[in-house]
């Protein structure tokens, strides 16, 4: 009984952890209006502006490959300097043929078809679009991804600074009216972008890569060993090599992008099921180094809690099933005693409701926070899968096993 | 037993439904992937002055602190008069109550029979909203409830769990829910009168439910073995208190922006 109490004191430790730096980021751009984080010195003359491959990795595509491939060919930037690779990724439709055809009108446009022996997955396929593209900037979008055409420029602009070895966007749900699932999940992108990822910009902290809607310095990257298969969190894997390789990532807020959030609760499941499992492994690699790494201690903290995110989850329905039998028979956990400790978990709980909330007021439509009470079927799905990720991750490195890539199922029509 | 059952029907029917109709009200919510600067509407201002916040706080501060207060003496009042059981210190969250002195609680029968309820549940869900987006949270409470029988099943049951507790969690989503609304008032800018009086309307309804979930499980406490009441208590107090807690942002927020 005296281990179940330690560990849900612990959680409870971690949650108001989040819950400090959620309020404290929510604070810090509510406060600070819509001013965005401190320009890069930025690029004058179009000679100025390095060159660029747009990487699009595809697997089975065909619905969306298509208003993909337009949205980028109508992207603003210097003439010459830009080119777009398709990585066909074994794809059984008609993605291999749709790529193909939009090379043959635009010369800007090539396609590189992986065949049914390459090594499975995202990270791979990246990885073999990453040996051919030359450019000096390199740009990752998802096949559903539909940039507007200044994006690219705002992507690539904050590399005038040497320091910066990776960019990221915002991305915004496109589908976001499709049902009540993704109303949920539209308020989470919201929170995460416009306030936890600008947040942490404005803080100087540690913005995430994300592996899509981001551009990465080739230099930074064969710095830092290159692109890594065989890992379901790719791009929380760059982001602390680069960050423990003494570079730095920017997010910029006003670089938007829409995606296809999932319209299903099995989708979702395996979504986040897949990031969890990535983000675990990248705590056991990176954990150690990032305490020893000559970073400022908020940076620290603001890392560490970014590689707990997906354990946290896990250990609150793990701490919650643990906080039955000790409530029931009499035991004694510390929130059960103490009445000062009620108000600071209350804050802990409505951290990320706060977040949302600001998040939504500060796009002007805090009327789609109306749904917010119903988090909990979200949350629900993330606590699933989180635990479900944490043992199959357990399981996996017991028996020596590699995960499977598991792709995000698409909703666009043909 | 038979005022019991039907306290215990009365209490768990208009929860439920409270539930429900709150919950569509809040699935009606509106979504856009359209934001402004796409638009081309004017960007708005999202940064607030100091004197401003210090204001709003201050405003919103003393409405949740009174409304924390109210709820609780309603609670302590409700408790009373349903329940007859006699309540001192009313004016406190979790007020001191007299329970019955701790008597024998259900053992292993009644924890097998929750046990084989969630899994009827559960099979049921399963059958009948397996393509819902409620559907996992579903199994998750049912899964909580399992757990908590399964626990009382090899504990053996027959003693614990004081129905102190559902007060305790009571006073707390009573705090959370003042929070929320003060964060609610502040974030929102609430300016006019129709909606600062829409958000405290939406604010008193979710204490309705939330003091009918605390009679609820105040009924259904004796019927249940320790851990399996604690369970339910996590699964259909708590967590709809959370929600019922953030009613008054979600009225603030669908007011015209």
């Amino acid at each position: 009984m005296v281990i179940l109490e330690a560990f849900v004191i612990v959680t409870l430790g971690m949650a108001l952890a989040f819950a400090a730096r959620q309020l404290v980021l929510t604070s810090c751009v509510a406060l600070s209006g819509r001013r965005p984080a401190p320009p890069a010195r930025g690029f004058l003359a179009d000679a100025e502006w390095p060159t660029v491959t747009v990487l699009i990795p595809a697997h089975n595509e065909e619905k969306v490959l298509p208003g993909c491939l337009e949205a980028m060919a109508a992207l603003d930037y210097p003439h010459g300097k830009l080119s777009i690779l398709v990585v066909d990724d074994r794809s059984s439709d008609r993605t291999g043929a749709i790529a193909d055809e939009f090379a043959a009108k635009d010369n800007r446009v090539r396609v590189l078809h992986r065949t049914e022996g390459s090594r499975p997955g995202k990270a791979s396929a990246v990885a073999d679009g990453m040996a051919l593209a030359a450019s000096d900037i390199l740009v990752l979008f998802d096949a559903d991804y539909l940039p507007r055409p200044d994006l690219l420029k705002k992507l690539v602009a904050p590399f005038a600074d040497d320091r910066v070895g990776a960019t990221m966007g915002r991305v915004v749900p496109l589908n976001s009216d499709a049902n009540l699932l993704t109303r949920l999940l539209d308020l989470e992108r919201r929170a995460g972008y416009a306030i936890d990822q600008h947040g942490r910009a404005l803080q100087d902290l540690v913005p995430q890569f994300g592996g899509t809607v981001g551009g990465i310095r080739r230099a930074a990257l064969e710095k830092v060993g290159g692109w890594r298969e065989g890992h379901l969190a790719e791009d929380t894997d760059l982001t602390f090599r680069l960050v423990l390789g003494g570079w730095r990532v920017a997010y910029i807020n006003d670089a938007r992008c829409y995606e296809e959030v999932p319209e299903d609760w099995p989708s979702r499941f395996r979504q986040v099921r897949r990031w969890a499992y990535g983000h675990n492994e990248c705590l056991l690699s990176y954990w150690r180094d990032l305490l020893s790494a000559p970073l400022r201690p908020a940076q620290k903290v603001d890392a560490l809690l970014v590689l707990l995110f997906y354990l946290f989850p896990a250990c609150a329905l793990l701490s919650a099933m643990a906080a039955i039998p000790i409530l029931a028979y009499g035991g004694q956990i510390l929130a059960h005693q103490e009445q000062w400790l009620a108000p600071l978990l209350a804050l802990a709980i409505l951290a990320p409701y706060a977040q949302m909330l600001v998040a939504a007021r500060m796009d002007g439509q805090a009327h789609v926070a109306r749904v917010l009470p119903l988090l909990f079927v979200s949350s629900s799905l993330t606590l699933l899968a989180s635990a479900a990720a944490l043992a199959l991750l357990a399981r996996d490195r017991a028996l020596g096993l590699t995960p499977a890539w598991d792709k995000t199922r698409r909703y666009r029509p043909a | 037993m038979i005022y019991s059952g039907i306290l215990v029907l009365a209490t768990a029917g208009g929860y439920v439904a409270s539930l429900v109709l709150l919950a569509r009200w809040f699935s009606a919510a509106e979504a856009t992937h359209v934001l402004p600067v796409e638009a081309s509407q004017p960007v708005p201002h999202g940064g607030m002055q100091r004197w401003g916040i210090i204001f709003h706080a201050a405003f919103a501060t003393g409405i949740a602190a009174a409304l924390f207060v109210l709820e609780a003496k309603a609670l302590a009042l409700a408790v009373s008069w349903v329940l007859g059981v006699d309540c001192q210190d009313v004016w406190l969250p979790a007020p001191n109550c007299s329970f019955d002195a701790e008597q024998s609680r259900p053992g292993t029968g009644m924890a097998l029979i929750v046990l084989v309820g969630c899994g009827t549940a559960g099979a049921l869900a399963r059958r009948l909203m397996r393509a819902s987006v409620f559907y996992p949270p579903a199994v998750l409470m049912l899964g909580i409830v399992a757990f908590g029988s399964v626990c009382d099943t090899l504990a053996g049951g027959g003693e614990g769990g004081h129905p102190v507790i559902v007060l305790e969690v009571a006073a707390g989503l009573q705090i959370t829910a003042a929070l929320a609304l003060a964060i609610g008032l502040v974030v929102l800018h609430t300016r006019t009168l129709a909606a600062l009086i829409r958000g405290l309307a939406a604010h008193i309804a979710g204490a309705g439910v939330r003091i009918l979930a605390a009679l609820t499980m105040l009924s259904l406490w004796p019927g249940l073995p320790a851990a399996s009441a604690v369970a339910v208590l996590v699964v259909a107090m708590l967590v709809p208190g959370v929600a019922s807690a953030l009613t008054a942002a979600a009225a603030l927020a669908s007011a015209k922006d």
